[in-house]
């Protein structure tokens, strides 16, 4: 069909898709279209520019403070706080540059080709074993005072699933710790992770059937807990990361981007 | 907040954002103090759960620190970046917890800001967000409600059928009249 000869039935089609209203087949097809045609992705944009602005419009509430509390902390900027509450001095409070959360080197892949259509896989004996080295170095870590955020320092944390993310050259690249009882992830990097400048890590639940389920947006550093909601470890066979733009991908049912680091989600005991 | 508050034009918030891009702690403190409430309303909108919203407020300053150094002026006024951020992290928590139990909390109508804005919230809002306002208050309510229903709660249409308790087609015709009226009072052709 020749969208072009319908310009109103586009723009609608396109305002709803904005709105999201526009949903499952038809939705996708609008995207493969607006992939190959200018004019549909331009009704996309003005749409966007129209309907965004929504999100400014209702009314401000007053958050409590342990949630800047907990910015800081992720961010490791502590020292912002000494200074005055709301405009601390910049002498004073030069920020000592973040270590934990570090922003994302330049330069990494900038031939994001390389990962496309890289299809979740992962060989199920290589994540035994790993499982296997994850139980005692868990154990191990019971015993050591580390740095924040490890698993030995949730209280009472119990992992109930691991999962041992790989890249596409089997290389383990991120431990994620499930503990089902407190519905927490503690993610542990075991390799490189760089990301380019403008992307995120998100995190997927992969069912035996059906889409991706989102787990949530990580931090860069691949370092940290999340939190997993309602979701159970029990739905999802397998875990994969989507490198995806900032806040995650724009699609509910799947990443938009390249999937990097992917393995088997299995349960400990 | 404080009598900072009231200076926050969008060209405030913007250079707050490019210090924050150069990894300056006190401004990403300045830029959270200006922008929390407005946010952690929308947050507080989407998932109506304190502590989900405030999770997600949490994740938003995040990635705000993170990604502020690919804000563009010319692109996007500052508010509408970060409550897209906010947004999408809102409604991507909403789909994780897969919450049919979370309740519209508060009357429906309230949805959009309507009568008087505060105008110490209103000069953070960006000159887009003034102009739609406008534009929304001239939808009829139930058409402006089902706009607001599908944008902010990412309800389908049945959903929102089922919310407003009304037929489905009725629910289509509103979005497609609510739109329509949105993009002629804002200007645009076909």
């Amino acid at each position: 069909m020749n969208l072009h000869r319908y310009p109103q039935l586009v723009d609608l089609l396109a305002a709803e898709y904005v709105l999201g209203t526009l949903r499952g087949g038809a939705r996708r097809r609008l995207q493969q279209y607006a992939e190959h045609d200018v004019v549909i992705r331009k009704s996309l944009e003005e749409w966007q520019q129209r309907l965004e602005p929504l999100a400014e419009l209702v009314p401000p509430r007053m958050p409590s403070a342990a949630v800047w509390e907990a910015i800081e902390q992720r961010l490791g900027i502590v020292a912002a706080r000494d200074g005055a509450p709301t405009r601390p001095s910049a002498q004073a409070t030069r920020p000592t540059r973040p270590t934990d959360t570090a922003r994302p080197a330049r330069n990494w892949l900038d031939n994001l080709a390389f990962w496309r259509g890289w299809a979740i896989g992962v060989t199920a004996i290589a994540a035994i074993a790993v499982v296997v080295a994850v139980r005692s170095l868990l154990l191990i870590e019971g015993t050591t005072t580390t740095p924040s955020q490890t698993v030995a320092q949730q209280a009472g944390a119990e992992v109930s699933h691991v999962a041992v993310l790989n890249d596409k050259n089997a290389q383990p690249i991120m431990l994620v710790a499930w503990d089902e009882a407190h519905s927490t992830m503690t993610l542990h990097r075991l390799g490189d992770v760089q990301l380019p400048p403008d992307r995120a890590m998100q995190l997927w639940g992969i069912p035996a059937s059906g889409h991706p389920v989102s787990l949530g947006v990580l931090p860069n550093s691949g370092n940290g807990k999340v939190s997993a909601a309602e979701q159970r470890p029990e739905s999802y066979a397998a875990l994969a990361i989507s490198i995806e733009p900032p806040g995650g991908s724009p699609n509910p049912d799947g990443p938009s981007g390249p999937v990097v680091f992917s393995g088997k989600l299995l349960p400990v005991s | 907040m404080t009598a900072n508050t009231r200076e926050l034009t969008p060209e405030t918030l913007a250079a707050l954002l490019e210090r924050v891009a150069t990894e300056d702690a006190a401004a990403l403190r300045e830029l959270y103090d200006a922008a929390a409430p407005k946010l952690f309303g929308l947050a507080l909108r989407i998932l109506t759960k304190h502590e989900w919203a405030e999770e997600v407020l949490q994740d938003s300053f995040v990635n705000i620190w993170r990604f502020a150094g690919d804000y563009k002026r010319a692109l996007s006024a500052p508010m509408t970046w970060m409550s897209a951020i906010v947004r999408n992290r809102a409604l991507d928590h909403l789909r994780r917890v897969n919450t049919q139990e979370t309740e519209w909390s508060e009357a429906l109508d309230d949805l959009v800001a309507t009568g008087d804005p505060d105008p110490e919230t209103l000069s953070a809002v960006s000159l887009q967000a003034r102009l739609l306002d406008g534009c929304m208050q001239q939808l009829e309510p139930v058409q402006r409600q089902a706009v607001a229903l599908a944008y902010l709660r990412d309800q389908s249409h049945s959903e929102i059928a089922a919310t407003l308790t009304v037929p489905l087609g009725t629910v289509k015709s509103w979005i497609r009249r609510g739109l329509a009226k949105l993009k002629s009072c804002l200007g645009g052709g076909v």
